[in-house]
């Protein structure tokens, strides 16, 4: 039963790799663009107003990304406690029958 | 260049965030579904704690106008930077370009207009797929797409692009490369969006489609396969669309008439030599009448609009009179030998041993004309309606009727004639009403169908009285027996619907005021179509029989639709389209075996094919009450002798009464006063009238 868990364990943690993989892929992008976003690519306040309104946007997005691995860790802890619960309910209604 | 939102840029770093603003976009559009997908899955069964993953979200859906716009600076900023009078305003390698959205969509696209004309001219082919790639960029944006579209020489630069890109990669059979075909799909796509997203005003939509018109009188095959390789042609909408295909389908068609087609294959570059399987296969394929005939189906008003419209029986004669093309090799640019179509009339120039024909793919010209037929209803056996596209639709049938080539001429293929005999069936009232030219109006006309003196029905249409484009329309449908059993049955079904509510309710004016003579009369068209095409006398009896089956196995809830009595004929008419083409059967050629059989001589299955209709009209309005013995489950029954002879003794002893004191008599209420002589004539008169109609009943010593 305890591979039961593991190999529960083990698919999330591989999904949640996944999302990492996709989370950086997208901060990789981010960051290739926010460099180019400055005085040195543009001067008018229209532009300005822009890039401030891009940086508001963008800085929520990387806001998300920074909180995603505490959420993957909650994800595989918590595949975790339910395998074990399930185990733990099976061996109970084995012994009562 | 000036403005309160002017930003000074530098060319070459706005290009790199134009680039990383597309790539962010590219990646979030690839990653962000994965994210939320995976995380909601495990959050919605219980395992982790939620957390908000709308800002990813939001930032997809922004990434896309962001790109687009930074793209369209990019663009603005680089055209600033090479205009020879912006020299002396460049400080410090910076450009000046406004930045607010709707300014810069709108000078971009008059900037990407530009550029593409240039590079049409020159084949830069560069700088057609950087302009393609700003179309895609924008295929949402009505606004820039209207900007784009709108512009002057857009249209006439993307109708030449098949042909630019012909000549730097076409090869051997395979005119347009992979590649080309690519972009002809996404500069395609665009027009067609402009067309539907709705972004063009009155005034753009007409010159443009105007625009394409032209391009394609100058460049019919570059325009064609320009659309060949788009969207399906329902894609282009009902409005600007729609008008577009067709504009760019007369111009085709015009220069198929003209011989001003050429489809550029290379006649050195094949190996098999020009009259190989692959070479048929490959003008079938590369034809611009083909491609635009199919588009127009799937479109279907484009195709109503090319034969309804300026013009339409020329090119329903062109199609159903040389339903082929011939070509000629003739010399091209550095001396090649290219394919000319000329002329597609075998009796006009060029002629000689250097021309080869090929027929049109019968498929696609079969599907065109029968679109172009169908009006407002998608289906077969519409009520045609009372919309200008159904006026459309009568006259693009009254043109393929009056353009069918005699059957001494030509034998259409098996999918036109289908066609043909599906308008037979969408139009069966318009065609009754032809024959004895009942219907008020002047000849040979699509008119608004009136009612009691107002404008109350689908438009109908009145062929020329004598009958002759009629009568060739008939024969060649007849020249398949099956289909002329087939036009029998519908308008013996038809009949017997008409004389039923005439019977009950008097007499119309609309579309005609005897429809149901008319519609004998128009069965007896059929019958002299078959003799004209000198159908023995076996094949000419196994046709009735066909029609009576088909008459006899209809349930009585199927043919007693009567409608409510305030103009019942004319209500009549309109619901005979829905019982017309779809209640045939396909026949077997041994049809005697059933109800037939049963009448031992060809003269007395004259008296039934009468009869019949009539009575099940008769039973069908609730007039009289039919007798178990010859009627079960809703249908005359004369399979057995018993049953035969049951009816006749019915039959017999009802004909000499008057239409309105018959023995059977069932339920007079709600039927109308007898007004003139005729709803006072006895059965036995009518039979005879509508006998003759049918060319059926004939006197013989004294006797009918």
């Amino acid at each position: 039963m305890n591979d039961f868990v593991e190999e529960a364990v083990q698919a999330a943690a591989a999904d949640m790799g996944t999302v990492q993989a996709a989370a950086d892929a997208i901060s990789g992008a981010i960051g290739q663009v926010k460099p180019l976003l400055s005085g040195q690519t543009w001067t008018g306040p229209a532009a300005d107003a822009w890039e401030g309104d891009w940086n508001a946007c963008y800085s929520a997005v990387l806001s998300c990304l920074n909180a995603l691995p505490a959420a993957e860790s909650s994800v595989i802890a918590g595949v975790q406690r339910q395998a074990e619960q399930f185990v733990t309910q099976h061996a109970a209604a084995a012994r009562a029958s | 260049m000036s403005g309160s939102d002017e930003v000074g840029v530098d060319p070459g770093r706005l290009s790199q965030a134009a680039s990383a603003l597309e790539n962010l976009r590219d990646v979030l559009a690839a990653n962000v579904p994965t994210i939320v997908s995976i995380m909601n899955e495990y959050w919605s069964s219980g395992a982790g704690s939620p957390i908000s993953l709308a800002a990813l979200q939001q930032a997809q859906q922004r990434s896309v106008e962001d790109a687009a716009g930074m793209r369209s600076r990019s663009n603005l900023a680089q055209a600033f930077m090479a205009e020879a009078v912006n020299i002396d305003l460049v400080v410090d390698g910076q450009a000046y370009i406004p930045w607010d959205l709707k300014t810069v969509d709108a000078e971009d696209a008059e900037l990407q207009a530009q550029q593409l004309a240039t590079a049409v001219n020159s084949g830069n082919r560069a700088q057609i797929q950087a302009v393609e790639q700003d179309l895609e960029d924008h295929q949402d944006d009505k606004q820039w797409l209207a900007d784009f579209w709108s512009q002057p020489q857009a249209a006439s630069s993307t109708a030449n692009l098949a042909n630019v890109l012909n000549r730097q990669d076409g090869k051997g059979l395979n005119l347009l490369s992979a590649s080309d075909q690519q972009i002809l799909s996404t500069y395609a796509r665009s027009v067609a969006a402009a067309c539907q997203l709705g972004g063009l005003n009155t005034q753009q939509a007409s010159e443009l489609t105007e625009a394409f018109t032209n391009a394609a009188s100058a460049h019919p095959w570059s325009t064609a396969m320009l659309l060949k390789y788009g969207p399906d042609g329902s894609a282009y909408g009902t409005g600007t669309g729609a008008n577009l295909l067709a504009g760019v389908t007369r111009s085709v068609l015009d220069a198929r008439e003209n011989g001003q087609l050429t489809i550029p294959i290379n006649i050195e570059q094949i190996d098999n030599g020009q009259h190989s399987k692959d070479l048929d296969q490959a003008v079938q394929n590369y034809d611009p009448t083909l491609t635009m005939l199919e588009l127009d189906t799937q479109n279907k008003i484009a195709a109503t609009q090319v034969l309804g419209g300026p013009n339409g029986g020329t090119y329903a004669y062109d199609l159903l009179h040389t339903p082929w093309a011939r070509y000629l090799e003739s010399e091209g640019p550095n001396n090649a030998q290219f394919l000319q179509a000329v002329n597609p009339d075998p009796n006009s120039e060029p002629q000689g041993p250097d021309i080869w024909s090929l027929l049109l793919n019968q498929n696609i010209v079969g599907s065109f004309l029968d679109a172009a037929t169908q009006g407002t209803d998608p289906g077969k056996a519409p009520p045609i309606g009372t919309s200008p596209l159904d006026r459309e639709a009568a006259t693009a049938a009254m043109n393929i009727i009056e353009n069918t080539p005699s059957t001494g001429t030509i034998v259409l293929s098996n999918q036109v004639r289908q066609a043909l005999l599906d308008t037979f069936g969408r139009y069966l009232p318009d065609l009754a009403a032809s024959v004895n030219g009942t219907y008020q109006g002047p000849n040979g006309q699509v008119l608004p169908a009136y009612v009691d003196g107002k404008y109350d029905g689908p438009y109908i249409f009145e062929l020329p009285d004598d009958n002759v484009a009629l009568q060739t329309f008939l024969q060649q449908i007849a020249t398949d027996s099956s289909d002329a059993a087939a036009m029998q049955a519908a308008v013996l079904t038809s009949f017997s619907r008409a004389f039923g509510v005439q019977m009950k309710y008097g007499p119309s004016s609309a579309p005609s005021s005897d429809l149901a003579n008319d519609l004998a009369s128009l069965y007896g068209e059929v019958d002299t179509a078959e003799k004209n095409l000198h159908y023995s006398a076996a094949q000419q009896e196994d046709a009735r029989n066909a029609a009576l089956n088909s008459l006899v196995s209809i349930a009585e809830s199927s043919l007693a639709v009567i409608p409510s009595p305030t103009d019942a004929v004319a209500a009549a008419a309109w619901n005979l389209q829905g019982c017309a083409l779809p209640l045939i059967p396909q026949f077997s050629t041994d049809n005697a075996a059933n109800a037939a059989a049963q009448f031992d001589s060809d003269e007395a299955l004259r008296k039934i094919m009468v009869a019949v209709p009539m009575a099940q009209g008769l039973i069908a309005a609730g007039i009289v009450k039919p007798e178990p013995e010859w009627y079960q489950d809703g249908k005359i029954n004369l399979n057995t002798p018993a049953a035969s002879a049951a009816f006749q003794s019915w039959w017999e002893a009802e004909k000499g009464h008057d239409v309105y004191q018959l023995p059977t008599l069932y339920s007079p209420p709600g039927r109308a006063v007898p007004q003139n002589d005729q709803n006072t004539q006895t059965l036995e008169t009518l039979w005879y009238q509508y006998g003759q109609g049918m060319q059926l009943a004939y006197q013989k010593d004294g006797q009918w």
